[in-house]
């Protein structure tokens, strides 16, 4: 019994020791109500022209970004977007200020490439080409060893926004400016 | 984990002996695996048969060893204690399951696996969700392409890496609408075992026999 505790203490120890919460990043795992595919705003599926990151925190309100932007994938035979990102080989990710195994908070925010290097570029860039999905609550996290990653289960899909420019906002007062002239004709 | 295998090559006739006067035999092939572990946690596999395959048999009773075989959502644990000079616990870790074992210390432990490989049919089932497993037989490569593991949308397979630093898992998920795995497909040495998600339940089936598998 003894011991048992000891080994409890250990893998609490280790787990602490190898960081806090881990996560298996990847937006598509239908088996783990992971359900975040991303489409562009022309309703295409996001590809390799466009990135994705993940954002987390102890809180739904105080998210940051972990690890770095990621392309989303193209399918390995068709090359097809897929709206697909993962981590790959470096998953898992693990999210700063999460206890061991901790709850947490998790979103996945996408962009353009073209709209900017990074989120806060792209969702700054008066014609970015930007989204972020819904939060999604995670009851716990991975320790790093005896209890494995987790899946971003409740993720949903998410459609990117195009933010229209300034010359598309000027045609469309033109014409419903000439509209409503035409209607008092 | 590094390990070393030797196989006998010669077929090792005396055991199973259906029928001596048809001269039918079954043909099993003995051996050892060398498999070294890393202070701290290794998720392994048996990777061969024994008597009974139990935790008492297969692992060498150092003070503070602890075994965590994942059974059905939950850990069963075996520690070995040098005051109580037996392990706590008892249970079998078979060819095909997998589990972690803790060595204590900073010092690298050598198991040495002593077994038979049984010919035949093996098939090692795969649950829906977390399980862990390894390959029936002493063999290692890629996961899919050579050892027959039976891949579906949306399966994960989290091996535990002890080389890296610190160590953690590095994970892999096949997706068919990547078709193909996101981290490359898994590749897996002898003995290595590992944590398994899988999104429908299958069979890993392999047979083996002396001439070949």
């Amino acid at each position: 019994m003894k011991k048992t505790l000891v080994l409890v203490g250990m893998l609490a120890l280790a787990g602490s020791t190898f960081g806090q919460g881990y996560v298996n990043f990847i937006n598509n795992n239908a088996a783990n109500n992971v359900n975040g595919i991303v489409t562009t705003a022309s309703g295409a599926l996001a590809g390799s022209a466009y990135w994705g990151q993940l954002w987390a925190g102890a809180t739904a309100d105080s998210l940051t970004a972990v690890g770095p932007a990621y392309a989303f994938r193209n399918n390995a035979t068709t090359g097809a977007p897929t709206g697909i990102v993962t981590a790959g080989a470096e998953n898992p990710l693990m999210i700063p200020g999460i206890p061991l195994g901790g709850a947490a908070f998790v979103q996945l925010r996408a962009w353009a490439a073209a709209s900017g290097s990074d989120w806060a570029a792209a969702s700054n860039n008066p014609q970015g080409e930007f989204g972020a999905s819904n939060i999604a609550p995670l009851a716990s996290t991975g320790n790093g060893t005896t209890v494995p990653p987790v899946y971003l289960s409740g993720l949903q899909p998410t459609t990117l926004v195009l933010v229209p420019e300034p010359s598309t906002w000027a045609l469309l007062a033109l014409g419903l400016g000439a509209l409503a002239l035409r209607r008092r004709k | 984990m590094r390990t070393k295998a030797l196989f006998v090559a010669a077929a090792f006739g005396a055991a199973g002996i259906v029928s001596s006067m048809a001269q039918v035999y079954s043909v099993n092939v003995v051996g050892y695996v060398n498999t070294v572990l890393k202070p701290g946690f290794n998720l392994i596999a048996n990777p061969l048969e024994t008597t009974a395959n139990t935790v008492a048999e297969l692992f060498p009773g150092i003070d503070g060893m602890g075994v965590f075989k994942y059974v059905g959502g939950a850990y069963q644990i075996a520690n070995y204690d040098a005051g109580l000079g037996d392990w706590d616990n008892s249970f079998t870790l078979s060819p095909g399951e997998g589990a972690f074992v803790s060595v204590p210390g900073s010092a690298d432990v050598t198991v040495t696996f002593v077994g038979e490989i049984t010919e035949g049919a093996k098939s090692n089932t795969l649950p829906i969700g977390w399980s862990m497993k390894s390959s029936m037989i002493p063999q290692g490569g890629a996961l899919v392409s050579a050892l027959g593991f039976p891949v579906a949308d949306g399966d994960g397979v989290f091996t535990y890496n002890t080389s890296k630093t610190p160590p953690g898992y590095d994970i892999s998920n096949y997706d068919a609408g990547l078709g193909d795995w996101d981290a490359g497909e898994p590749v897996l040495a002898v003995g290595q075992a590992f944590f398994l998600n899988k999104a429908t339940a299958a069979t890993w089936t392999r047979n083996f026999t002396v001439s070949g598998n």
